[in-house]
């Protein structure tokens, strides 16, 4: 039986290999299209559960004032430091931006060289990091010593470069610029060390944390703070006294009367982003119902051109079941080689940048869509395979097909 | 008698293989959709993706209307500035206004003195007349070139300065006059400037234009924002790009592989011509008929429905200053399609005629 279903399917490998394109293509289709999504809607996913109507904006803040505050859900706030690496003698600026986790998620940043913080195989002492371009001859691989400026003290860190950031990326570092007219979107900055001229690292919290406990020295900046559902006004009122104070203190005014209203800043980022994915429905309807005729239609043929054959081999005594069961392997088959073609060029695209850098991550729904299509490419096969075999006797498939 | 001998061939087929060729109908009509939306796709993201480009390498600043920035401050100030960027810039554009008058000004700077603009200068057709050169503005020649249309060789009097028309462009819908930046009267008064630049400008740049220009004139002028170049909205607009070509691509294929099983279909038949006296190039061409026919008529329909009811549900949604859908585009998407079905068709039915008949009828007995 094996034997017999491979013989089959090489007897047709023209039209498997059509097939197989075809859902390569569809693959790649589905691929791309959720991933430019994702990347369109990240940002705006990080700071939906922070951004509602009892929502404080600070500009700057230190650990102090966050713990002083009231009523607090949670906060998501760009968190710096300021170092420098020693080279001839001299102090060479390097500002860090460290990730909590959840930032990480949705702003892993893109790179020209190297690995991601997560596969970095580094000691327990060493900070894994990820580096812009830099004119100090920092690069890939590269081990030295970082000084954090702590108050009036200087903490010395080891760090182990991972990779080095791609230019013209979103990050968080809370160097955006403050308005009227903002949207979840500004407070994230563009960054180019190409063009800003400032060397920037990024690491997460839990590789800083093996440096110690830092939090004296980190700097929050742009931070959203997100108040607990039902505070009264009063609680709301008193935190901001609180940060107005604080920022007085530090610098002689507030930014916080700078901000827009919360209210507005959803309003519009809501808009904003509705306008955004907008575009992608006529997309996505083009390709679903493409995706639709052409599994269609590969199902339709597949079924047509071997249904004779069944045919004869139904006269010959084989069960209508085990016509179902090629069917299916058939398709399985294509399937298969299709995803590990569709996986193979994407991962050479990822590197070498074939048509240029586009989306196209494999993440867990990607390949979670992948592998809805094959479901739905060989069970359709395989009902459709039964329905003609079940409901017609081996003469009507014979009659039919000669 | 081929178009009757295909329309009844296609009526026979329809009703031996009914779900076929619905299928196979509207997996045209679909394709036929397809390249349409796909290239409106790919036309207004490609615009955006250039304009993006461009904007990148741009710094610039206005001025303010209701109070006076001259152009003779102006002129004083921009060579301490530009002097700091000249190996990296382009070329500067100054926009100033006299009396209703509007003036343009595109020149480089280097070796310390204003020079024309040779990227600008290329791009002008001068349909009368001549372009200003590199000598004019050197020696501040009192010249004038019509962004617009006007006669050549005439004189106007711009800020109590004499310019001699040099030339036109002959388009009836500009109106600017083109002078050397060095000529230009000092009363004009500047609305805008902007750097255009070779590589990417850096936030240094954009400081020492705002420096330089704070300087002079104070709150009377507004720095445009410094934007770092955003590659990530490049790599999505790609991807974008990518993804249009991608559904051309599969609606293609899909169609393709639709025809050749019809074709295969229709050995038998093809045989059965043969062996009644057809020759290899009539059977070809009754096939092909019957192929062209339907695909034709799939084009009309899918044009049809495109045209009217979703072409302006799309321009809105991706709305650009790019005019995304003409006739001529129209007609040559629907010529290339239809060269595309015709070549791929006339592939697969030479190689299934190039068989002897025997070989043929056999062929179709086994399939």
């Amino acid at each position: 039986m094996i034997r017999f279903g491979l013989y089959e399917y090489v007897r047709n490998i023209w039209f498997h290999l059509c097939i197989v394109f075809i859902m390569i293509i569809m693959m790649v289709i589905t691929t791309v299209f959720l991933s430019n999504v994702d990347q369109q809607t990240r940002l705006y996913r990080l700071t939906e559960d922070y951004l509602d109507e009892n929502s404080i904006f600070i500009s700057f803040a230190d650990g102090k004032l966050l713990e002083e505050l009231e009523h607090v859900d949670k906060v998501l706030a760009a968190q710096t430091v300021s170092g420098y690496v020693e080279q001839d003698s001299k102090e060479k600026m390097i500002h860090t931006a460290i990730y909590t986790e959840e930032v990480m998620k949705y702003l892993k940043p893109r790179l020209n060289a190297g690995e991601q913080l997560k596969k970095a195989d580094v000691d327990e002492d060493t900070v894994a990091v990820l580096i812009s371009e830099n004119p100090y001859g920092i690069s890939v691989g590269d081990t030295f010593v970082y000084n954090i400026y702590s108050g009036e003290k200087i903490l010395s860190v080891k760090v182990y470069v991972a990779g080095i950031i791609s230019e013209g990326q979103k990050i968080y570092d809370g160097k955006t610029e403050i308005k009227k007219s903002m949207i979840y979107e500004d407070f994230f900055t563009t960054y180019s060390y190409q063009q800003t001229g400032e060397v920037l690292m990024i690491t997460t919290e839990q590789e800083m944390n093996k440096a110690g406990d830092l939090r004296d020295s980190y700097f929050y900046r742009n931070c959203i703070v997100k108040l607990e559902d039902g505070i009264l006004e009063e609680s709301k009122n008193a935190n901001i006294k609180k940060v107005k104070e604080f920022e007085t203190d530090l610098f002689g005014m507030t930014s916080m009367n700078v901000y827009p209203q919360t209210k507005t800043l959803v309003y519009r980022s809501e808009s904003i982003l509705k306008g955004e994915l907008l575009k992608y429905i006529p997309l996505s309807v083009i390709v679903f119902l493409l995706l639709t005729i052409c599994i269609t239609g590969m199902v339709s043929i597949k079924t047509a051109r071997s249904t004779r054959y069944y045919g004869i081999l139904y006269a010959c005594g084989m069960e209508y079941r085990v016509a179902q069961l090629m069917t299916g392997v058939e398709m399985g088959m294509n399937c298969l080689i299709a995803v590990i073609f569709t996986v193979s060029l994407l991962k050479i695209q990822s590197r070498l940048k074939l048509v240029g850098e586009i989306n196209c991550s494999l993440e867990l729904p990607e390949l979670m869509v992948m592998f809805v299509l094959c479901a739905v490419v060989i069970l359709w096969s395989v009902f459709t395979a039964r329905g003609i075999l079940k409901e017609n006797t081996p003469v009507q498939i014979l009659k039919d097909k000669e | 008698m081929m178009i009757k001998l295909a329309m009844k061939n296609i009526k026979n087929s329809f009703q031996s293989s009914r779900k076929i060729y619905i299928l196979m109908m509207i997996s045209q009509l679909t394709a036929v959709l397809s390249i349409f939306f796909a290239y409106g796709i790919y036309t207004s993201y490609s615009a955006k993706m250039q304009e993006l480009d461009i904007d990148s390498y741009i710094i610039g600043a206005d001025f303010s209307r209701t109070e006076v920035c001259e152009m003779g401050s102006l002129r004083e100030c921009l060579p301490e500035i530009l002097d700091k960027m000249e190996n990296k810039m382009d070329y500067v554009f100054v926009g100033a206004n006299f009396k209703e008058q509007d003036l343009v000004m595109y020149n480089e700077y280097y070796d310390g003195k204003f020079h024309l603009s040779e990227t600008i200068a290329a791009k002008q057709n001068s349909v009368t007349g001549r372009m200003l050169n590199d000598e004019d503005v050197v020696n501040a020649n009192q010249v004038a070139y019509k962004v617009g249309v006007a006669k050549v060789g005439q004189t106007i009097d711009i800020g109590g300065i004499k310019f001699e028309v040099i030339g036109d462009k002959g388009d009836e819908r500009l109106d600017m006059w083109w002078l050397p930046i060095t000529s230009c009267p000092e009363e004009a008064e500047a609305y805008a400037i902007s750097i255009f630049f070779n590589e990417l400008p850096t936030q240094e740049d954009y400081l020492t234009l705002e420096n330089g220009l704070k300087k002079e004139f104070g709150n009377r002028v507004t720095m445009d924002e410094f934007e770092v170049r955003n590659e990530e909205e490049l790599i999505s607009i790609r991807s974008v790009i990518m993804l249009s070509l991608a559904v051309g691509m599969i609606s293609a294929l899909n169609t393709c592989l639709l025809y050749g099983y019809i074709i295969s279909r229709r050995r038998k038949q093809m045989a059965v011509y043969g062996i009644v006296g057809a020759s290899k190039t009539l059977r070809l061409a009754i096939q092909q008929m019957e192929i062209m026919l339907i695909s034709l008529a799939m084009e009309l329909v899918g044009f049809l429905l495109f045209r009217f009811a979703l072409q302006d549900l799309l321009v809105s949604v991706y709305e650009t200053g790019v005019r995304l859908y003409g006739a001529k585009s129209y007609v040559i998407m629907l010529t290339a399609y239809t060269l595309c079905i015709f070549l791929v068709t006339y592939l697969m039915l030479k190689i299934m005629n190039r068989e002897k008949l025997p070989d043929m009828m056999r062929r179709a007995r086994n399939d």
